[in-house]
């Protein structure tokens, strides 16, 4: 799938990684967040687990573009963090936020290769997207109806391209924060974490 | 219908209607029964044709002549028509006959062939008929046989039934071993229910457990990245501890090595005590040896005695010898002397003897030894001072060389202390730039702009204020060691030099104290790096919870999101479901409120209720334009309080520059008070008259400014000099008063 020559992880192969992960993550948060029913949802195996995907047409437009806007930016090496916000539909109030850091090498180019396996990084993934499940068990239930945003964090100079506007940080007031596993294709760091509201 | 006005053109008309009726006759059977119903059809539907036919009423002598004509044709055309359907049937009728013909024919011929079928079938039944015959006799040996095979079955069966009860016994006992069987493996399969669903239980427990190790993993992880953290600062302590120890290794080295000088100077300290005891004993053995030498010298000189008064013993004899000579002589003389005697006896203060002056000779001789004495003794004395004046020297040049060192010390420790000052005057503006920092990101953390360049900012400070403070503490270590030696030092050239040196134990004192506040600066500034690394670490955690919570540098970053995303649209829709319902339960309720108004029945309700609620937006439009009104006053009442404000700034600088303070008690007049004017009520008064001049008016003050109002108005008709010139005036009179 990702285009990586054996052993070594290009800028391409890395932003394919990359971007893949982000779509199964977002895909998982919003299935065990009951973001979308789940009957929507479809099995796939991917990474050595039973993951679920979406078959809303709609959402599966959105996150191709989503998804391919951040594949660019993380092949130009300009994006910082990726958020998924999940708030209510009724007081527009963020009571979720998931967060990934990605920390770019700035000095890659395209032409560098690096001395990491696929299946490393894949390992990697795999228990990130373990702990997407795990975190259910101590995350607050979503008792209104919810929707969520994907917030990107990019450098100033971005451009933004069409459709797409700048936005606030979307903060949770009074949260707590935990933090996730990361993994590293050595080009980009991807952080994991979730802050949520506290529940009083 | 070329030309419209051709007066044939009506009949024309008229022959193509009828044309188009005959047509359409001719293709019916039944005209005449069609024609009644396309009248009766034309007399229900449209009457207007029926009124048009009888405005053509002119025409219908001919149309009759016409019709009856057209029926003419139409039998014709009939008979004819039934003539050849005549023709028709005949055929049709030949054709049957001829087919019928055809098809008893072929009856016949079928006949033939059923007859011949029935003749082979019967030869089939003899056929058959042997057949069964032959199968009877084959059926009779079958019988027989069958017989045969009953008892050979029957001795078969007997066996197979032996067989089959021993089977069946057999079966029963393996029943009832399959029923145990399956009573035991009943037994065990709930045994082994049992045990599935204590490890399910387990399994449960072991998830939930998992789950909280999962937890506690996560807080471990986070343990151990503080952990980590505190690892990489204790691993730096211990460097630091590493370094601090060599240190104390070298100072241990230095200290063994300074007990050892000290042991040393000790043991000279014990000889040089004895040196005084010995110089004393030594003088003593001097002036003994003196005393030694003196009476050899005695000696020496009673033997030289004792010899001289052998020969003078000699002498005497010889004198004796002599004596008796001299007695001769004497007697000579002392007639002599009687004479001489007699002769002289005016001179009294000769010796009037020789006995006398034997006497007084031997008296300048005691005097001579008694001085002789003395000057030895003199003599002794001087050297024993001489002696002591050497040590005196020397000790002299001892203390100055001490002297010298303590000074060379002080110098030192006051070079160290320029020293210290200066570094604690470094370390007290990094302290202070400390504080403003922090201070401005304290007001910056309010304000929640970039704390993390600061931050790297403060941590940078904060590094170099530690480099600093350690490097203050070593320096400061050294130098109490070397104060610590130097106060010994100083407490035995003082106990050394009290005489000669009373000035040191005071710079020494002054260097203590100077110390001492040193020390309590440092002891100062370590605590307040404490508290500023305590501070640090908080920011840090501070700084931390932001990132988790999200928090970014607006100069280095921009959020952007999809416009068209999931929440967006869902808000959107939600917006419009509200719109939605907001105008659908309006429309209830007045549809609600009419009905109850009426008592239930209403007429035409939906209706009315459109009625009702297009007078609802009259309402809101009179609503809408009273906001706009409220905002419009609200503008204005702004407008009005810019402009007094800025009329007032005007006219405040007007009057701090030209000296007046212009005021409009009526409209048109203006009223002119200066600066320096006594008092309030001195004022000038103006009016604008209507083509735009200016006018003056009388008051108490201008009457008494009539010398000005001469010079300037009458004769230069200058309103601003004549006001100039009223200002100075005052002016020079109130400080002249001032003055």
């Amino acid at each position: 799938m990702a285009s990586t020559v054996r052993q070594c992880i290009t800028l391409k192969g890395s932003t394919e990684i990359v971007a893949e992960f982000f779509d199964y993550a977002i895909n998982s948060i919003l299935y065990q967040r009951g973001i979308f029913p789940p009957e929507t949802f479809t099995h796939k195996q991917q990474y050595g687990l039973t993951l679920l995907v979406t078959t809303n047409d709609e959402l599966l437009k959105y996150l191709k573009t989503v998804i391919g806007q951040v594949k660019n930016w993380c092949q130009e090496l300009i994006v910082q963090k990726l958020v998924v916000v999940i708030k209510r539909v009724d007081t527009n109030e963020v009571v979720e936020r998931w967060q990934f850091d990605i920390q770019c090498d700035k000095t890659v180019n395209s032409k560098t290769k690096r001395d990491k396996t696929e299946k490393e990084v894949k390992e990697e993934i795999k228990s990130i997207i373990r702990q997407i499940t795990a975190t259910v068990t101590f995350l607050p239930l979503l008792e209104s109806v919810c929707s969520f945003d994907v917030l990107i964090y990019t450098d100033k100079d971005a451009e933004v391209p069409f459709n797409w506007g700048e936005s606030g940080p979307h903060f949770i007031t009074n949260s707590e924060e935990v933090r996730l596993r990361s993994f590293t294709t050595t080009i980009h760091k991807v952080d994991a974490m979730v802050a949520f509201k506290k529940t009083d | 219908m070329e030309s419209p006005g051709d007066s044939t053109a009506v009949i024309r008309m008229r022959k193509d209607f009828d044309a188009f009726i005959l047509g359409s006759g001719s293709r019916i059977e039944q005209p005449s029964f069609r024609r009644n119903l396309d009248a009766e059809v034309f007399s229900n539907s449209k009457s207007k044709p029926r009124s048009e036919e009888k405005q053509t009423a002119s025409a219908r002598s001919i149309r009759d002549i016409l019709e009856m004509e057209k029926r003419q044709k139409q039998k014709d055309v009939e008979l004819l028509a039934t003539k050849s359907r005549l023709a028709e049937v005949e055929t049709q009728l030949t054709a049957t006959t001829t087919s019928k013909k055809r098809a008893r024919i072929e009856f016949e011929n079928d006949l033939i062939a059923v007859k011949s079928e029935k003749e082979r079938e019967l030869g089939q039944v003899s056929d058959l008929r042997s057949q069964i015959r032959q199968l009877k006799e084959s059926e009779k040996l079958a019988k027989a046989e069958l017989t045969e095979g009953r008892q050979e079955w029957k001795t078969i069966r007997l066996a197979l039934e032996a067989k089959l009860c021993s089977v069946q016994r057999e079966r029963l006992a393996s029943e009832h071993d399959i029923q145990k069987v399956k009573e035991e493996s009943w037994q065990q399969s709930m045994e082994l229910k049992q045990e599935a669903d204590c490890c399910l239980m387990q399994l449960r427990l072991t998830d939930t457990e998992l789950a909280e190790t999962k937890e506690q993993l996560n807080l471990q992880k986070r343990r151990v990245n503080d952990l980590t953290e505190q690892m990489e600062d204790f691993e730096l302590l211990k460097g630091r501890a590493r370094a601090a120890e060599d240190k104390v290794k070298e100072l241990e080295e230095q200290m063994t090595r300074q007990e050892e000088d000290a042991t040393v100077t000790r043991a000279l300290r014990a000889d040089i005590e004895k040196v005084p005891d010995l110089e004393k004993e030594v003088t003593r053995l001097r002036t003994e040896n003196e005393y030694w030498s003196q009476q050899k010298q005695n000696a020496l000189l009673l033997q030289e005695q004792l010899i001289s008064m052998q020969r003078k013993l000699e002498v005497a004899e010889k004198r004796c010898q002599a004596f008796t000579e001299l007695q001769v002589e004497h007697e000579d003389l002392k007639s002599r002397l009687q004479r001489w005697e007699a002769l002289d006896t005016s001179g009294s203060r000769r010796p009037q003897s020789p006995s006398e002056l034997s006497r007084r000779v031997t008296e300048l001789q005691a005097t001579e030894i008694l001085n002789l004495e003395e000057k030895g003794q003199l003599q002794s004395s001087i050297s024993a001072l001489e002696l002591r004046l050497r040590e005196a020297k020397e000790q002299q040049q001892k203390t100055q060389g001490e002297l010298a060192a303590q000074q060379m010390q002080v110098q030192q420790q006051n070079d160290l202390i320029k020293r210290l000052r200066r570094k604690l005057l470094l370390v007290t503006k990094e302290r202070d730039s400390f504080k403003r920092i922090l201070d401005s990101y304290e007001s910056e953390m309010t304000v929640q702009i970039q704390p993390n360049s600061r931050m790297k900012e403060l941590e940078e400070v904060l590094q170099g204020f530690q480099q600093h403070s350690a490097d203050l503490e070593s320096q400061l270590e050294q130098v109490s060691e070397q104060h610590r030696q130097a106060a010994a030092r100083c407490a035995q050239l003082e106990q050394q030099c009290q005489s000669s040196q009373p000035r040191s134990s005071s710079s020494v004192k002054a260097d203590l104290d100077k110390i001492g506040q040193l020390h309590e600066r440092v002891l100062e500034l370590e605590q307040e790096l404490k508290k500023l690394a305590e501070e640090k670490e908080v920011l840090e955690m501070r700084i931390e919870e932001r990132h988790l919570q999200g928090d970014y540098d607006p100069s280095r970053t921009k959020v952007l999101h999809f416009s068209m995303n999931p929440a967006a649209v869902a808000q959107r829709q939600r917006q419009q479901e509200v719109e939605r319902l907001t105008v659908e339960n309006e429309r209830l309720m007045a549809r609600v409120q009419l009905l109850e108004q009426s008592g239930g029945a209403v007429e035409d309700l939906t209706e009315q209720v459109e009625k009702q609620l297009e007078s609802v937006p009259e309402s809101k439009a009179i609503e809408e334009l009273k906001e706009q009104l409220a905002k419009e006053e609200l503008r204005k009442k702004r407008l009005v309080e810019a402009f007094k404000k800025t009329s007032q700034e005007f006219r405040e600088t007007c009057y701090q520059l030209l000296g007046y303070k212009i005021d409009i008690p009526c409209t048109g007049q203006y009223r002119l008070a200066n600066m320096y004017s006594e008092s309030p009520h001195d004022y000038l008064l103006f009016k604008q008259g209507e083509s735009g001049e200016i006018q003056m008016l009388e008051t108490d003050f201008s009457v008494r400014q009539q010398d000005n109002l001469d010079t300037y108005l009458q004769n230069r008709d200058s309103v601003p000099a004549l006001l100039s010139a009223i200002t100075l005036d005052l002016f020079n009179q109130q400080t002249m008063n001032l003055g």
